[in-house]
């Protein structure tokens, strides 16, 4: 009986999911200042400022990690900062790689002149210690075996205070790394794009500006992608985000009515004086 | 309907995954133990690449600095002989203190003295004050001394251990709203990882939507 109130809970699920992705209900999106702080910093960037963005992505988190990482990509490439790509997972290189053909394919950038895709590096965080600390040091060639000193771009690169703006997309704790690493040591601005699940740990160190601005979630990303007016992955995701979550409300209301009736109806059925 | 045979593959997969939620089937075995085990020729192909730019080759170029990790690295395999297994706690040893070492002087300055700093705030507006009273009531749900002894052992500061048992029964509902948030952002990470799935299916695969790039 159970088994089956549980197939029946997931497929409603299914179907309430997938409609608004066949007819979009075009819901309107709340206010997310975290995300509008981050959308300013970078739209407030000098145009070739280099950024370095951690794109510490796995297919387990692209769904929530990617669209952001895509719309903040454009963001920079619009404005014309230049972009150091790197990744702190083995699974990360095959998005950074997705966003270096972004950056040709749409905005007609130069590999080595204005975007560059670092290697993955493993350690998580003594690796990115050793990238903030002495960035030179850290990598000497680029995710093709080229010698990092032939590309134009890493010749304007000695120092992490040249970077204007490290960001990260993760299912980890990066954007912690950063504000212990980056932030609170060289005090080069840091930005966090972070899964829904991380965003009540993370907000608080946007709070206390260590970040300054923080993307969680498709929510985040759909803010961003229509502050950006590039309506994509994330803003066709909303709807049917907005319509799960108040199918689960709903689930979870409905079956605190039930447990509370249930108890008492045991209680009054319940002969007096004994258990 | 796709043409591309990768999509076709990833879609069957998907599928196959998702067929668990009727019930345990050997497709969902078959598409599991395949998930598991790309992820896990990934992740060796990865590391090999790692350990040759970084080993072999700095190695080759007379740098002879890099067989010090590289010694550890072997070490740590020594886990698998119970004889010499001993060995692998200098590699652990190492790991251990080198993070421990990185961890501790960030966690201190972000994590903690810069964390403390953000929550005393002047109480200019409703937000701080509620802050500092969730701040404070939270904390004493924690203060497992004052507060417990019994009616019958009250002792001239009952008024003091009244104050703590009142506040940390308000500290409790607090640490309850905010398991609740995390508990709605798990939701919301969750059905994250399901919509683009869906949208994968129905987009690139069956065409039934427009598929964003």
């Amino acid at each position: 009986m159970q088994l089956k109130q549980t197939r029946v809970i997931w497929l409603v699920l299914v179907v309430i999911v997938l409609l608004p992705l066949i007819k979009p209900l075009g819901l309107p999106l709340g206010p997310s200042p975290e995300t509008e702080a981050a959308y300013q910093f970078i739209d407030k960037l000098p145009s070739r400022s280099i950024t370095i963005m951690d794109l510490s992505i796995a297919p387990s988190s692209e769904g929530e990690l990617w669209p952001m990482a895509l719309a903040i990509g454009r963001h920079h490439m619009a404005k014309g900062h230049r972009v150091i790509v790197t990744t702190f997972i083995p699974d990360g290189v095959m998005y950074a790689e997705k966003l270096k053909e972004v950056a040709e394919k749409e905005f007609g950038y130069k590999y080595g002149v204005d975007i560059l895709v670092l290697p993955y590096r493993a350690g998580g965080e003594t690796a990115l210690v050793a990238l903030a600390d002495n960035i030179r040091q850290a990598y000497d060639r680029d995710q093709y075996g080229r010698s990092l000193s032939e590309l134009p771009m890493w010749q304007d690169i000695t120092k992490i205070e040249d970077i204007a703006l490290v960001s990260c997309y993760t299912a980890g704790d990066d954007h912690l790394w950063l504000a212990r690493h980056v932030w609170a040591k060289h005090k080069v601005p840091c930005l966090g794009g972070v899964i829904a699940l991380s965003a009540p740990e993370a907000i608080v160190y946007f709070q206390n500006g260590q970040l300054v601005g923080l993307i969680s979630g498709v929510k985040g990303a759909a803010y961003y992608e229509s502050k950006i007016g590039k309506p994509g992955l994330a803003v066709q995701s909303m709807d049917a985000q907005s319509l799960g979550h108040a199918y689960l409300l709903f689930l979870m209301i409905a079956g605190n009515i039930v447990f509370w009736t249930s108890k008492r109806r045991n209680l009054e059925k319940r002969p007096a004086g004994g258990d | 309907m796709s043409t591309d045979p990768k999509v076709w593959l990833a879609a069957l997969m998907s599928i196959g995954i998702y067929s668990y939620l009727y019930k345990e089937n050997p497709i969902f075995r078959v598409c599991e133990h395949l998930y598991l085990g790309l992820s896990l020729a990934h992740l060796a192909v990865m590391g090999w690449t790692n350990v040759r730019d970084l080993g072999f080759k700095e190695l080759g170029k007379g740098n002879v600095l890099v067989l010090i990790p590289m010694v550890l690295g072997v070490l740590l395999f020594m886990r698998f002989s119970p004889k010499n297994s001993w060995l692998s706690r200098y590699s652990l040893a190492y790991l251990m203190g080198v993070a421990g070492a990185v961890t501790i002087t960030g966690v201190i300055d972000a994590g903690i003295i810069s964390q403390i700093r953000g929550a005393i705030t002047p109480l200019t507006s409703l937000d701080s004050v509620v802050a500092l009273i969730c701040n404070v009531t939270a904390i004493t749900v924690f203060f497992f001394i004052i507060g417990s002894t019994s009616k019958t052992q009250q002792g001239k500061n009952w008024w003091f251990e009244r104050l703590i048992r009142w506040s940390s029964t308000v500290g409790r509902f607090v640490l309850m709203i905010s398991f609740g948030a995390v508990f709605g952002t798990t939701i919301m990470a969750r059905l994250g990882l399901f919509i683009p799935r869906l949208r994968f299916l129905l987009g690139d695969w069956i065409h039934l939507i427009p598929s964003v790039k």
